[in-house]
């Protein structure tokens, strides 16, 4: 079965206007994905995070982020184009917590991850303790 | 022609681009996609529903990213393409640039013949001759109801010389002007033919009262639903999204025991509210439900109330939303045809599939009442 994660990330950048980022991964695929975001940054100055992180089989996955750009967020995304689709201009309290709405009310067979603040060093740590939950699906 | 313009969109998504517009202008919001621009909504807007065509125009100005930069052009003074009406000796046909000549798409047009549904045939005129490049088998049913004059829109080739041939690069007149009918024919008929979606014809039939559309648009807003395009981008509508209008005529049509339509119709969608109240309507759960509701009466079983919350309980913990339980139940007869697990004979079509794959979901899982038989069992879960 694959497993997926939707991640939250929030804007970095401080004395912004609101914005975070949506999007997924692969189980297999998270911790290059976070290190795909390190490269912008030294790592003394940010360490690549998902603030929030939600998981399930893939396909659910997929299935809910698609909602989410598609339908609960359409009006949230301020620019098209390469890199930017993912980007809305809303709080990340805000987006995590319409997230949890829908996944609810839907419903969507995925479960939010307790741990906040996810980085490359304790990713291993969050997949290994969910893989050991059995009673999941 | 309009030219392109390369800085409106480059960072504003046209989504944010569009909403401003609307926000700025109208007050009622209505969806506006490059796909299409829900004109009902637009409607809303205008007093007696009348919208201006330039309005829609700065629409598709604005989606594109066109402007209209080309000076001032008018056709009646300035162009070679005029419309006459001719007698039936003035017309001709050259193949090269006209298909085969059908009788039975003449006869389709006879048996649904209707003086105010004629559109002007295209014509290319030569030496006082009409050479019809679009709309023949039209002008053939105009003929058949006796018709004494013939309308026509045609390119003037007598307006255009060799040298204007030349310029575009052609030996000749005639074979510029053949060329250029057998293109436009192709442009027409081939490359720019929006074809009417189901959704469009579905709405038109709603507007004019069409007696059984009208019942079937009203079983759906009972329910809970309203005919769209598309499933996504509706969150400001009271109504959620149903996309399947042809198959929900089909199901419509279904009579039940008492020679009435739309009763299984509305028990499914009726379940798929109760079951999923935020989710748009999924043509694979609930058009199986209402095949299962239809056998049901033939077989002269009962499905009471407690049949479809259980059901609808049971699909929810299992799979969630709708869209997932309609694949995962789909693949587990594709697993169990895999595997050889199953008794009977699969059925072709994924809604009979479907049908199939919710009775044995229910014997297995819940089996408090008696279904009518699945023509393929197998193992669920």
């Amino acid at each position: 079965m694959h497993m997926a994660f939707l991640y939250l990330m929030k804007n970095i950048m401080p004395n912004k206007p609101a914005a975070c980022k949506i999007g997924i991964t692969g189980f297999d695929k998270a911790k290059a994905r976070l290190g795909q975001y390190q490269i912008s940054y030294p790592l003394t100055d940010h360490c690549a995070r998902f603030d929030y992180l939600w998981y399930g089989e893939a396909d659910i996955i997929q299935r809910l982020e698609r909602f989410l750009l598609k339908d609960t967020f359409a009006s949230a995304i301020p620019f098209g184009g390469k890199g930017l689709t993912e980007w809305l201009d809303i709080d990340g309290e805000e987006a995590r917590s319409s997230i949890n709405n829908i996944i609810n009310t839907t419903p969507f067979l995925v479960k939010q991850v307790d741990q906040t603040g996810i980085t490359m060093y304790n990713i291993d740590t969050v997949i290994k303790n969910i893989s050991s939950v059995k009673s999941y699906v | 022609m309009a030219s392109k313009k390369n800085y409106m969109h480059t960072s504003t998504s046209l989504k944010r681009l569009v909403d401003q517009y609307i926000n700025n202008r109208f007050k009622i919001w209505f969806r506006v996609e490059k796909q299409f621009i829900d004109l009902r909504a637009m409607s809303l807007n205008y007093t007696n529903g009348e919208i201006p065509l330039d309005d829609i125009s700065k629409l598709h100005q604005l989606v594109n990213n066109i402007e209209i930069t080309d000076p001032p052009y008018d056709p009646e003074l300035e162009g070679i393409v005029q419309f006459a009406w001719v007698t039936w000796a003035e017309l001709y046909l050259n193949p090269v640039f006209q298909r085969d000549s059908s009788p039975n798409q003449h006869l389709k047009i006879k048996n649904d013949f209707e003086h105010t549904s004629v559109i002007v045939p295209c014509a290319l005129k030569l030496d006082g001759k009409y050479f019809i490049w679009d709309g023949h088998h039209t002008l053939q049913t105009l003929k058949t109801k006796n018709y004494t004059k013939y309308p026509i829109w045609f390119i003037d080739g007598d307006q255009i010389s060799d040298k204007d041939a030349y310029e575009k690069g052609f030996p000749d007149k005639i074979k510029y002007l053949i060329w250029l009918a057998g293109t436009n024919m192709k442009r027409i008929n081939l490359q720019n033919k929006l074809k009417l979606s189901n959704y469009d014809a579905y709405m038109i039939s709603v507007d004019i009262e069409d007696p059984k559309f009208v019942a079937m648009d009203r079983i759906l807003h009972n329910a809970g639903f309203e005919a769209k395009r598309k499933a996504t981008g509706y969150a400001k509508s009271k109504y959620l999204p149903f996309t399947q209008v042809n198959s929900g005529m089909e199901i419509y049509e279904i009579l039940d025991s008492n020679q009435m339509p739309g009763t299984y119709l509305k028990r499914s969608l009726e379940f798929h509210k109760q079951t999923w109240p935020n989710s748009a309507a999924v043509l694979e759960i609930w058009r199986p439900i209402a095949r299962i509701c239809a056998n049901a009466d033939i077989q002269g079983l009962t499905l009471d109330q407690q049949f479809f919350i259980d059901l609808g309980n049971e699909l929810k913990s299992l799979y969630g939303d709708p869209d997932t339980a309609q694949e995962r139940l789909k693949t587990s007869l594709q697993d169990a045809i895999k595997n050889h697990q199953f008794t009977g004979a699969p059925q072709d079509h994924d809604q009979w599939r479907m049908h199939d794959a919710i009775i044995n979901l229910y014997n297995q899982r819940i089996g408090k009442i008696v279904l009518p038989t699945a023509q393929c069992q197998w193992k669920v879960i």
